[in-house]
């Protein structure tokens, strides 16, 4: 029974950094409806940036966290501004938007493992700690995870009460209604990315203190972010959020019953099996942002 | 090095069969499938359990291996035939990471991360294939047989139904195919091929383990796929040389020997990336199944082209229009109703489209004939109601089921299959006539495209050509399928005074020969001209039906097309 909580707990914790993540995911896949792969790029490329600038650079941990903001904000949209607005430009067919995105994941993938090795690398400036619970205990780094609702929270309001997040609500919905009255669209995409992109910094350093970062890290996670959004429905930030969360839980509470490595086959067949059976998500339209 | 060079030439082999089994899939069959790498997997488990565990002797692993990746690829195919095509990218990404997982976590049957080890190489006529050059041999073999079995397949009626239901999945059905079953059998038979490669690489490497099969496995494929052309197998063929060699250079070279397979994902991307970015529809173009017969007539220059299709117009009163064999069958509605949500479109309509003459449906925007033509098609099913063809129902019928029975349907507009040459537009239109062989299919399409002065663009993508030429094509459609009943959906529409005539004679003369002919028509004059009984619509209701000059008295016509009623007193 103490093993079932305990694992529930350390779901509750994941479920949390995987929420961060599909909504990091969801600003762009709502608004601008690109499967954007490349963003497990973006998310490797912050972990690695954060490990070169404060272990090999001697950085101080805050310093390298705050720069990589901005600079995983810029790559977002340097994917957006270099590959995928000129494909819209030529009207291109969606299978190019699909290659594209995938070409710059395994580029990425290539570049960190000739940089940084195929290994696992690890941020020896946040070790890890057992924190006693009651009858249990929890890593450090799991009981931080928490902390990313806090960053849900902040992606959801922005998206609610700005009138950017009110142009993105648009566009995600209706996108020529959202032209006609005059709205940027371009300028709404480009936000996405940079908002989206950004997001990913706080969930990449709670990832990476918990487990580590090799070359395959920000995959992994982008599939599991992307696989709840869809499950979620697509329908706003929020039914991506719970479904991730929700797949953190179970992911955890499957290692009752199944060896570990078998999380995945869990997960990717229930989004398989959602796509199959709800392809609009599991939700319908009882989350709207 | 020479030994060396062999064993590059395995891998080209092996590459091959699994750049071929992608193409099948995506570059024919427009299926964004991603989990080849998977089945390739499937393959080489399979021929490496089943010669351990039941010593199966060549080759019958390869067999086994073929079959079992059909036999997942069958149940797949099922799956994945319900999603929207964005989607199949996504669920296929996932069918690929649950089988990579299955495959590094089944230790009882995989051997989990560490994988199978010890596989014999085959024997054949009683002597071990155990020398390098004799298992490169068998292997370009192998690998041969299948590329030249695809480029049969590609070519052949079946290659070119693949390719116009990735185009236009309805105009394939309303032309008589079954979409989904082609779909799911090119899905099949490229699992198959890849299973096969699995056979190869297991034999070969004698040793299977899951890093193989993974998703990068699989976005490598891709990449091969898309430098060779999506539907252009020789350009697959130069594709698996190339990049199965580019990368074994990269271990010649000491600098980058030890990060070799890092720097194969970095150089596969970046092809990738640059390809898409600059060609977005591909570097290399399809290659057609068929090309016209004899050599064209030079094309005219782009700048004629719109005059080009206006000497064509005066050959539709030429062309022939082939005597029925038997009459043609009434087309017979029942109460006939349709509803979308809360509107009702269509609302218990009964009717009788008799043979041999023309029947109009008419009515304003939104009066329910297009519906009306989508339920007697298949296209949609009635909430209630029957649709006879002749003495057939055919009431909850697929829409090829109706296409078989003697029908063609054109739609509003112009609705081709804009990557396919016109020629194999017609071909396409002319295959459902079953077993036909190639050249006659071909004959009597170019025939067509000769009756209607397009012969010129014959292995053009008709996608290319002018709008009143690809109206020509969509026309030429019914004359090459001479079907005895027709539906012609705003046929007039878009068309000048000049072509509007004409098309009334052509129709009058389909009807003439016994033929069933059913148009819905916005343009009155053309009705007028064309219709022999005139059916009016109004809100998914028949209004009034009679012959052309007592529809055009009626007063309750004028009141539905101006809104205005005739009894109104203005002041």
């Amino acid at each position: 029974m103490s093993l079932l909580v305990t694992l529930v707990l350390l779901g509750l914790t994941v479920g949390s950094l995987y929420a961060l993540f599909a909504v990091s995911f969801g600003v762009i896949y709502n608004v601008t409806h690109i499967f954007h792969l490349a963003h497990g790029a973006v998310i490797g490329a912050a972990g690695y940036l954060i490990f070169f600038l404060v272990s090999r650079l001697d950085w101080p941990v805050w310093l390298g966290i705050v720069v990589a903001v901005p600079v995983a904000a810029a790559i977002g949209a340097a994917v957006e501004l270099g590959f995928y607005r000129p494909l819209r430009r030529r009207n291109a067919p969606h299978v190019a938007f699909f290659l594209t995105s995938v070409g710059i994941l395994i580029v990425a993938e290539g570049l960190f493992g000739t940089i940084f090795g195929p290994g696992t690398v690890t941020y020896t400036f946040l070790p890890l700690a057992a924190v006693p619970l009651g009858p249990t205990s929890m890593p450090n780094a799991n009981l931080a995870m928490l902390s990313a609702w806090a960053f849900v929270a902040l992606a959801v309001a922005y998206v609610l009460a700005t009138r950017t997040g009110r142009f993105m609500r648009a566009v995600a919905d209706t996108p020529v209604v959202a032209a006609s009255v005059g709205v940027d669209i371009e300028r709404t995409y480009l936000i996405s990315f940079l908002l989206g992109s950004a997001l990913t910094v706080p969930g990449v350093v709670l990832y990476v203190w918990a487990q580590g970062l090799t070359p395959l890290s920000g995959l992994n996670v982008l599939l599991v972010a992307s696989a709840a959004v869809i499950i979620g429905g697509r329908t706003g930030l929020l039914s991506g959020a719970i479904a991730a969360f929700g797949l953190g839980i179970v992911q955890a509470v499957a290692l009752v019953f199944l060896p570990s490595g078998w999380q995945d086959v869990v997960v990717f067949t229930i989004l398989f099996f959602v796509l199959v059976v709800r392809p609009n998500g599991v939700f319908g339209r009882a989350f709207r942002w | 090095m020479q030994n060396y060079l062999t064993q590059i030439s395995i891998f080209v082999s092996i590459f091959l069969l699994l750049a071929i089994s992608q193409n099948l899939v995506l570059g024919f069959g427009g299926l964004f499938s991603i989990v080849q790498a998977a089945l390739y997997g499937v393959g080489a488990y399979t021929a490496a359990l089943l010669v351990l565990r039941l010593h199966a002797p060549f080759p019958l692993d390869l067999i086994g291996a073929f079959a079992l990746s059909c036999a997942v690829g069958a149940v797949l195919a099922g799956l994945l035939s319900r999603l929207k095509a964005e989607l199949v990218i996504i669920a296929t990404l996932a069918l690929q990471l649950v089988f990579s997982a299955v495959f590094r976590n089944w230790n009882a049957v995989t051997g989990g991360n560490y994988g199978t080890y010890g596989i014999p190489r085959p024997s054949m006529f009683g002597s071990p294939l155990a020398g390098l050059a004799p298992f490169a041999a068998y292997a370009a073999v192998v690998a041969l047989i299948v590329f030249a079995a695809s480029l049969l397949v590609a070519h052949s009626p079946f290659g070119l139904a693949v390719r116009g239901q990735r185009e236009d999945p309805v105009l394939a059905e309303a032309l008589g195919h079954n979409g989904a079953r082609e779909r799911t059998l090119i899905f099949v038979l490229a699992a198959g091929i890849a299973g096969i490669a699995g056979a190869l690489y297991a034999q070969f490497v004698g040793y299977v383990d899951p890093s193989s099969f993974d998703v990068n496995q699989s976005l490598s494929i891709i990449t091969i796929v898309v430098v060779g052309g999506l539907g252009n197998l020789w350009g697959t063929l130069g594709a698996a040389i190339i990049l199965t060699i580019l990368p074994q250079l990269l271990l010649l070279i000491p600098a980058t020997s030890n990060a070799a397979a890092q720097l194969q994902l970095l150089l596969y991307g970046l092809i990738l990336v640059t390809i898409v970015r600059f060609w977005p529809n591909g570097l290399i173009p399809e290659r057609p199944s068929v090309r016209a017969p004899q050599h064209p007539r030079a094309a005219p220059t782009s700048d004629a082209e719109g005059e080009a299709a206006a000497p064509a117009l005066e050959r539709l009163d030429t062309v022939a229009v082939e005597p029925l064999a038997i009459p043609a069958s009434a087309v017979r509605l029942e109460g006939l109703s349709k509803s979308f949500g809360g509107l009702q479109a269509v609302a218990g309509v009964s009717l009788t489209i008799e043979p041999g003459c023309v029947t109009a449906l008419i009515g304003p925007n939104g009066a329910g004939k297009t519906t009306l033509f989508n339920l007697i098609c298949g296209l949609l099913r009635p909430d209630e109601g029957r649709v006879f063809f002749g003495g057939r129902e055919t009431t909850n019928a697929a829409q090829y089921d109706v296409a078989r029975l003697g029908v063609t349907r054109t739609f509003q507009d112009v609705r081709i299959f804009p990557q396919l040459t016109a020629l194999e537009n017609i071909v396409f239109a002319l295959s459902t006539a079953a077993f036909a062989p190639r050249a006659f299919l071909r004959d009597r399409a170019f025939a067509t495209l000769v009756d209607l002065g397009l012969d010129g663009h014959a292995d053009r993508p008709a996608g290319s050509l002018s709008y009143a030429q690809q109206k020509m094509l969509m026309i030429g459609t019914v004359f090459a399928r001479h079907d005895p009943i027709v539906f012609l959906d705003e046929i007039a529409a878009g068309l000048d005074h000049t072509s509007v005539h004409a098309f009334a004679r052509l129709i009058r003369r389909l009807a003439a020969s016994g033929r069933t002919v059913c148009l819905v028509e916005h343009n009155l004059g053309f009705v007028w001209e064309a219709a022999d009984t005139v059916i009016v619509l109004d809100a998914g209701r028949i209004v009034t039906s009679g012959p052309p000059e007592a529809i055009q008295a009626d007063p309750r016509v004028v009141e539905i097309y101006f809104g205005q009623s005739s009894t109104v007193v203005r002041p």
